[in-house]
């Protein structure tokens, strides 16, 4: 089973990444402290959201060129299939950012840094007093955005001995000061540092994780998160048979409740009146369910129930 | 409009209907313990079927779920497409027998697989973190859901047991 299929084209029910990325990009206040990659945040939002899709590659690539200048080497997508046989897509993301990802490490080493990586946290931070209090939406859509960002740093290395490659007949890499210049170790190396990318986006979800250094404290507080939550469910499924007499609650007036909390305040007319008319509509379709006749024999039946 | 609260609401949608079937499919159970497993039953399948199983953890906890209500009409046929999914994988697994590991890094992730479902299935400890992001923010959805749930119930539940 490809794995990867399922991370491509959303549908319309798994609401995670795409609105995310939107909201996200519309929010973000824009950040001046230089390097290419906050002026990516800066970009129009069809623009970003360009190359955060898998769109064609063209455009996205004449922008960010564009962006970066005329001093970043081109992506090079031949030698990123070597290392990244699994998912071309991947590869098309991880190579249009990696002109963005030399500046910004360029950036980091230097000494200006702490204050733009500063005003980057401190930008998406200031996102949660702005919209509302769910921080783990705000964590995840900074985490989608952190991740990009990370992506493009881990074939920064690649692209960089991949240009001296072109330049040399014999296999002349420049590498990190201490590390090895094996084609297995440089792949080793971007996905290890995918990998903690990802890491660090875990550790913004999972509260109080930041100041923990090492992965294998971060991927404790992620398990220990995990399982608490877990025996959360467990827990409040006890409590709500133990209220109930029947497992069939009643939930015309939870859902009446509920959408008033959910809405947190900011109760849109129409979004309750949508909450109030689909249990009376045809269900939504699931992915996994293409049993329309069997989901129009439920809604009558809670029609004639309710 | 934020897309948690969006996905809170795909959550109650699914919940409501998973719960409505298995109420009809099921002899009123008197046990507390059978009704806890039902809401909880219930509760996982909404929450996979709004991930929409393009995830591996959503697929595998439906097929998990398929085992515990094999009598049950909704269930299978819900359950049809994605268990055949995740046989397969499930048999290779089973196969290779089991490797435990000593060092940190390595035992928690075999740890972390163990607790997503469907993470053992996942090799590349890549897809493994997202799987896992995309699985704390759902359980998460899911966890407020209840709560918000069980604190109306508790304040109107003495109203409806004196209505019946």
């Amino acid at each position: 089973m490809d794995l990867t299929g399922g991370f491509g084209p959303r549908s319309g029910v798994g609401p995670v990444t795409d609105d995310e990325f939107r909201q996200l990009v519309t929010t973000m206040p824009p950040e001046n402290t230089g390097g290419s990659f906050t002026a990516l945040l800066e970009m129009p939002v069809t623009q970003a959201m360009e190359l955060l899709h898998f769109a064609d590659s063209s455009s996205s690539q004449a922008n960010i060129t564009k962006l970066a200048g005329d001093n970043i080497a081109p992506p090079h997508d031949p030698f990123g299939t070597l290392t990244f046989p699994s998912n071309s897509l991947l590869l098309d993301r991880a190579a249009r950012f990696s002109v963005i990802a030399t500046e910004q490490n360029g950036y980091i080493s230097s000494a200006d840094t702490p204050s733009s990586s500063a005003n980057l946290d401190g930008g998406v931070k200031a996102e949660p007093s702005e919209t509302d209090s769910f921080s783990e939406n705000q964590n995840s859509k900074h985490n989608k955005r952190k991740e990009r960002e990370k992506k493009g740093k881990s074939s920064m290395k690649k692209t960089k001995s991949s240009v001296e490659e072109d330049k040399l007949p014999y296999v002349h890499v420049r590498a990190r000061r201490g590390q090895a210049t094996d084609n297995h170790s440089l792949a080793e190396r971007a996905r290890r540092e995918k990998i903690n990318a990802r890491m660090k986006l875990l550790q913004e979800l999972v509260p109080g994780c930041d100041k923990i250094q090492g992965t294998a404290l971060v991927l404790d507080e992620i398990i220990n998160h995990v399982q608490s939550l877990q025996r959360q469910v467990e827990m409040l499924s006890m409590r709500l048979a133990a209220v109930n007499p029947r497992t069939d609650f009643n939930l015309d007036t939870i859902l009446a409740s509920e959408s008033g909390s959910l809405m947190d305040g900011t109760f849109n007319g129409e979004s309750y009146h949508q909450l109030q008319q689909w249990p009376y509509d045809g269900y939504h379709q699931p992915e996994w369910g293409r049993e329309e006749d069997h989901h129009q024999d439920f809604s009558n039946q809670v029609k004639m129930e309710l | 409009m934020s897309s948690y609260n969006m996905v809170k609401q795909e959550f109650i949608k699914k919940w409501i209907t998973t719960l409505h079937i298995l109420d009809c499919s099921v002899e009123h159970p008197l046990n507390v313990t059978e009704r806890k497993n039902a809401i909880k039953l219930s509760s996982d399948i909404a929450m996979a079927a709004a991930r929409s199983s393009s995830t591996v953890w959503s697929r595998a906890l439906i097929s998990r779920s398929g085992n515990k209500t094999a009598n049950k009409p909704m269930a299978r046929r819900v359950l049809k497409k994605a268990r055949n999914r995740m046989k397969n994988r499930c048999l290779t697994l089973r196969r290779n027998g089991n490797f435990t590991a000593k060092s940190g890094v390595r035992r928690r992730t075999e740890l972390l697989k163990r607790l997503v479902p469907g993470g053992e299935l996942i090799e590349n400890k890549d897809y493994l973190i997202r799987e896992t992001l995309d699985y704390i923010v759902y359980l998460r959805a899911q966890v407020d859901v209840m709560r918000t749930v069980a604190a109306v119930d508790s304040v109107t539940g003495n109203l409806t047991n004196d209505n019946n």
